[in-house]
């Protein structure tokens, strides 16, 4: 209007009408526009046409399909409503009025679109996996997704918590706590292999009692990966913090994502996703080489901004570098502050590792071999790790000496045997740190196995196991290499025990949550079926063998006569003759009773107060002992073979450990240490290893572990 | 912080608040503050830089009205001056570079002597007109500084001239509903320009720049035509968020940009382009010079050093020297078929063909500021000029048939729509309390803020979100 001094540009007839642009079926308030500012009472039409304009902009039908929410559908037509018949009641505030409805119907528009594609159109819908946290993106709770390219298919799911599991692991376990968290990008994500070929999982079998949370998530940057530590990571107090960092784009453009107004869009509408997706994220094969190939790019100018291969470099570079060394002292900072330690574990690139990855780019992109350093990041991470004081394990000497195809061929990303070729490397390393894993585990399914039972000569061990969603019986050899099933059926079967013949199974057989369970003592080889609690309104659970086979003991309630189930007492049971012996009085709550080898004395825990204590019953004199006394819960005590000691766990932290308890001296020893929960203790036959069922993390399993030379 | 991020935004908010709450007399101080603080946001090394010009500036006025000799404003141009020649030669990179003067690339090299070019020609303009004795030496330091250092345009222009700012920072008006809406609104605008219409054809440009010399010479040709609508709408964006950002505070800068590639001259095109910096050279060089009272080869020499400097100016590189060169030849040249008489009657008709004779020129031009390397830019000549060539001409880049050059030419052509016929002016500036067809103004708004939003090429890229 007035910008003199312009120069002679100006150019008049400027103010020509902008009505020409403006098309008629807006859907604008511009009726009101006119008169507005003028007028105190606007005429009834015009309040019936707004009001009715409002209702359809906020059609309640609408409204809940979108939100799923009764409060909400009634809650927004109505503020929506109220909201502009008071302005347009309002005198003045033309603009305010104006850009109110304008508000109103882009929203009514987007709202009304995403509504119509989810339910009119959903096979245009593209999934979503992530989610917006903070300033970084997570994977969404309960994913159950296929990936499938032409180089791999793999099965995608995480839990309540968004952390990658296993197809037979539970989505609804928390992860509280973590020895090890490990941190990274898509290579660390690993979204290209199974759940079981990951590299983090891997080392999780290696050393299976550490708690081990894989955060790695596409296009984490360290940046952001510093911002999910703070927002997720410190809480688990994880002792130790592996950063994976990649050649491949880590080093450039080290800062955090932006995650706009369109992103959280993006990932809160399905049509927003539609339209953008497309736009946005560029198909591989539309790359030069058809393939990433990331730090190389086709020009010099981008090779010396963003490669950190590339020798001539570039104040942009220089500046990433810099950066990334800041946001790893702030890691580092962070990580020392929950109380753990930082490890920085470097992958290399393709063309670092394979010679022929490395001609194609320098052909294509025309470098030669004098314009790159492939050494160069591994120098600069070395270096900034130790003057940090960060541990530090480079890759790529493995890489380079592995034959194993270790990457995809279109797909950047690391193929299984390069998951295994990181897993070893990294083991090896940490063993360094942590000392070689104590503990083995058994199971060879992540399955929820539990209760393994080992027969008195060792050869064999029975155990339960989930499948098809309930628990089934197993019995494996010593190695778990042969294993199996014993039962196929719709009914929970748990807490097998096999007699000292190994001739016959005895188990609790129903679901724990209906609480009415049976004792059934079948053969091994699923003849013979016998249900012990077989009278009416009698159940029972736990059951456990006598050296002998000529008794059983478990636990035992009836439902009495309001209806209400009575506390469980400890019951010996003769099978030769069906005469019952309770060993705890009724009203105290009592389980899992184990018969001392000399048969003279029955184990148990009972509860006193709110806790569970172990105590001991003696068969002949009928005296009751009590063996524990401590401020938090026993359970699950096993006699050891020589009958010296009782092994139990307990809960003295908030977790379950292994603890011995040594009859002839009375004193106790602590086992475990670990922040996972260990139960189920049974002693091998020698009594030199204890068998036992745990959960670290994810991870639920049977384990085994060196206890050393009985007394 | 780059200036069409939400911390910007945030930024903004929080300076037009803390302004609005202040009384008058310490407005110009939350300002100062706000621009020293935005500044080091950049570059916090560049501080002493504009410290020094500064102060320099500052006594230097004083010294002058004391003593107006041409030695003592020469001794204290050069010195002004003197921290932008080691800056330029030391640092022998463009300033504004292909992804234009203010994305991240540049702005947060931290080594670019950022701003530098742009407030040292602000205050040597100003010693000069002190020495004329068109301006009065300023008394406050205060003001000198907020002059020197104001926020929205210290980045890259528009360079004020002293006679219109330094009057505005000595009478900062109170915030108002008027100034804040009109101000936003070619916020707005400046950012659709910058990050949906010059960033989308960056997009483009930069595939099918990718490897020029492998390209054919349509491909070329239309990735130059292409690259000047991007520069343009890059520095014309930036520009109308500087306008706009000083708006908020009731400041008017001048405009920087008025519709160029409609030039049908080399001459007009100089009038509409970068308008503050063309008519500082033409008031602090060619003046002085003589250029405007000499004719022959006195004319000549003026021309051609005032577009020498300019290139320089841009950048010490002998690209730009080149771009100045071809810009001189072509000035020149048209001046003197300007004089001659056959040509002298075309010159008054077929105004749309001489447009497109200019602008294909102007285009021609850009390709030094894209490829720094004489030997590629004659490699870019023949074969642009190669139609010759039969099919292989017209071998097009893919990129020329992707979805984001659609998106990217219907950024372009909406921005044409609003601004050839000077729709955009009664756009702009239509007020709330006296508002033009609302309508138009809530299309215009939400084409702009829905764009901005969706199809802004900020952050975009750099998280393979469906990828793995």
């Amino acid at each position: 209007m007035d910008e003199r001094g312009a120069g002679p540009t100006q150019s008049g007839g400027g103010d020509e009408p902008p009505a020409a642009i403006a098309p008629d079926s807006l859907g604008s308030p511009r009726p009101e526009v006119e008169t507005g500012a003028s007028r105190a009472d606007a005429p009834i039409e015009r309040r019936v046409i707004f009001g009715l304009a409002t209702l359809a902009a906020t059609n309640p039908v609408v409204v809940f399909l979108f939100t799923d929410s009764a409060l909400l559908c009634l809650g927004v037509p109505i503020v929506a409503t109220v909201v502009g018949q008071a302005l347009i009641a309002q005198k003045a505030a033309t603009i305010v009025k104006a850009y109110f409805f304008n508000a109103l119907a882009l929203l009514s528009i987007l709202v009304h679109a995403e509504v119509a594609l989810t339910y009119g159109l959903p096979e245009l819908v593209i999934e979503n996996l992530y989610s917006v946290e903070g300033g970084y993106y997570f994977n969404r709770p309960l994913l159950h997704q296929h990936f499938d390219s032409p180089e791999f298919s793999v099965t995608y799911r995480t839990s309540a918590q968004g952390y990658r599991i296993g197809t037979g692991q539970e989505p609804s376990h928390v992860v509280h706590r973590a020895d090890w968290l490990f941190l990274g990008d898509s290579f660390t994500q690993g979204a290209q292999v199974e759940y079981e070929e990951l590299y983090t999982t891997r080392l999780n079998l290696h050393f299976p009692d550490k708690v081990v949370v894989n955060a790695g998530i596409s296009g984490m940057g360290i940046a952001d990966e510093y911002a999910l530590f703070r927002s997720r990571g410190a809480a688990l107090k994880p002792a130790l913090v592996v950063l994976q960092v990649g050649n491949f784009n880590d080093l450039m453009n080290v800062e955090p994502q932006t995650i706009g107004i369109a992103e959280r869009a993006m990932a809160r509408f399905a049509v927003v996703r539609l339209l953008l997706t497309g736009l946005r994220y560029r198909d591989p094969a539309s790359l030069p080489l058809g393939r990433w190939t990331e730090p190389f790019y086709p020009d010099s100018a981008s090779n010396a901004r963003y490669n950190v291969f590339y020798k001539e470099s570039s104040a942009g570079k220089e500046r990433d570098l810099q950066q990334f060394a800041y946001y790893l002292r702030l890691l580092k900072e962070a990580v020392e502050d929950s109380g753990g330690r930082l490890m920085v574990l470097h992958l290399p690139t393709r063309e670092q590792v394979g010679t022929a990855a490395l001609q194609e780019v320098m052909d294509a992109f025309k470098l030669s071999a004098d314009m790159i350093d492939l050494e160069r990041p591994s120098m600069f991470l070395r270096t900034l790790a130790t003057t940090l004081g960060v541990d530090y394990l480079d890759l790529l000497p493995s890489f380079r000496e592995s034959s194993e195809r270790m990457f995809f061929e279109q797909d950047e990303h690391l193929t299984p045997a390069g998951h295994a070729v990181m897993a070893a490397a990294t083991a090896e390393y940490l063993e360094r740190i942590v000392g070689s894993p104590q503990v083995a585990m058994l199971s060879r399914e992540l399955a929820g196995d539990r209760y393994p039972s080992p027969s008195s000569d060792g050869t064999q061990v029975a155990y339960q196991s989930i499948r098809d969603g309930g628990a089934e019986l197993f019995v494996a050899d010593a190695a778990f290499k042969e294993r199996r099933r014993l039962t196929f059926n719709r009914v929970d079967e748990s807490h097998p025990v096999v007699s000292r013949d190994g001739v016959r199974i005895l188990f609790t057989s129903g679901s724990a949550e209906s609480q009415e369970t049976d004792v059934v003592i079948m053969n091994v080889d699923g003849t013979g079926r016998r249900t012990l609690t077989s009278e009416p309104d009698t159940f029972g659970a736990i059951p456990t063998f006598s050296p002998s086979n000529l008794q059983v003991a478990y636990a035992e309630w009836t439902r009495e006569t309001a209806g209400q189930l009575s506390n469980p007492q400890i019951v010996v049971l003769d099978l030769l003759t069906g005469t019952k012996r309770y060993l705890t009085p009724p009203g105290s709550e009592a389980w899992r009773p184990v018969f001392s080898p000399k048969e003279d004395e029955v184990s148990y825990i009972r509860k006193l107060g709110e806790q569970f204590e172990i105590f001991s019953f003696n068969l002949k004199s009928g005296v009751e002992r009590q063996l524990t006394d401590t401020p938090f819960d026993e359970w699950d005590p096993r006699y050891s073979p020589d009958g010296s000691a009782l092994y139990y766990a307990a809960r003295p932290d908030d977790n379950w450990d292994l603890f011995m308890l040594d009859l002839v001296t009375g004193s106790t020893r602590r086992l475990t240490r670990s922040i996972g929960d260990e139960w189920d203790p049974a002693p091998s036959a020698d009594g030199r290893e204890l068998w036992f069922a745990g959960r670290f993390g994810s991870l639920e399993a049977i384990f085994r572990m060196p206890v050393g030379a009985e007394r | 912080m780059s200036l069409t991020s939400t911390t910007y935004a945030v930024f903004l908010a929080v300076a037009v608040v803390a302004y609005g709450v202040t009384v008058s007399r310490h407005r110009g101080l939350v300002l100062l503050l706000a621009s020293y603080l935005f500044y080091a946001q950049f570059a916090t090394a560049l501080v002493t830089l504009m410290l020094f010009v500064t102060i320099v500036g500052f006594f230097g006025a004083r010294l002058l009205v004391q003593n107006p000799s041409t030695t003592v404003l020469g001794g204290l141009v050069l010195l002004t001056l003197l921290p932008l020649i080691l800056g330029k030669s030391v640092i022998a990179s463009s300033f504004i570079g292909f992804d234009g003067p203010f994305t991240a690339g540049v702005l947060s090299s931290g080594v670019a002597p950022l701003g530098l070019s742009f407030y040292t020609l602000q205050v040597v303009g100003y010693l000069i007109d002190v020495a004329r004795g068109t301006v009065v030496a300023e008394r406050s330091i205060a003001s000198f500084g907020l002059f020197v250092a104001f926020f929205p345009q210290v980045l890259a222009g528009p360079i004020a001239r002293a006679s219109r700012l330094l009057p505005q920072v000595n009478t900062l008006r109170p915030i108002s509903f008027e100034n804040v809406y009109l101000g936003s609104k070619q916020i707005l605008w400046g950012a659709f320009c910058k990050v949906v219409v010059a960033d989308n054809l960056a997009a483009v440009v930069n595939t099918a720049l990718d490897e020029p010399l492998n390209e054919s010479g349509g491909s070329l040709a239309l990735a130059f035509v292409l690259f000047s609508f991007q520069l343009y709408f890059d520095f014309q964006g930036y520009s109308n968020m500087a306008i706009g950002a000083a708006r908020l505070f009731g400041v008017r800068l001048d405009v920087n940009f008025d519709r160029p590639y409609l030039a049908a001259s080399l001459r007009e095109f100089w009038r509409r382009w970068h308008i503050s910096l063309s008519t500082w050279f033409r008031d602090y060089v060619y003046v002085p010079l003589g250029g405007n009272q000499r004719a022959g080869v006195g004319w000549v020499t003026a021309i051609v050093v005032v577009f020498l400097l300019s290139g320089l100016w841009h950048g010490v590189a002998a690209s730009f020297l080149l771009w100045g060169l071809i810009h001189a030849a072509g000035y020149v040249s048209e001046s003197a078929a300007r004089r001659s008489h056959l040509l002298a009657s075309f010159g008054r008709r077929y105004r749309a063909l001489r447009m497109v004779t200019t602008f294909l020129f102007v285009a021609l031009a850009w390709v030094a500021f894209r490829i720094d390397d004489l030997a590629s830019i004659g490699e870019i000549y023949l074969r642009s000029f190669a139609v010759a060539q039969g099919a292989g001409y017209f071998s097009l880049n893919p990129v020329f048939w992707s979805s984001q050059m659609v998106l990217s030419v219907a950024a372009l052509g909406s921005a044409l729509y609003l601004e050839v016929p000077q729709r955009l002016h009664t756009l702009l500036h239509s007020t709330p309390s006296r508002p033009k067809p609302v309508a138009a103004e809530l299309v215009f708004v939400n084409w702009c803020a829905v764009s901005v939003i969706f199809v802004g090429q900020q952050g975009a890229g750099n998280f393979a979100y469906f990828r793995f």
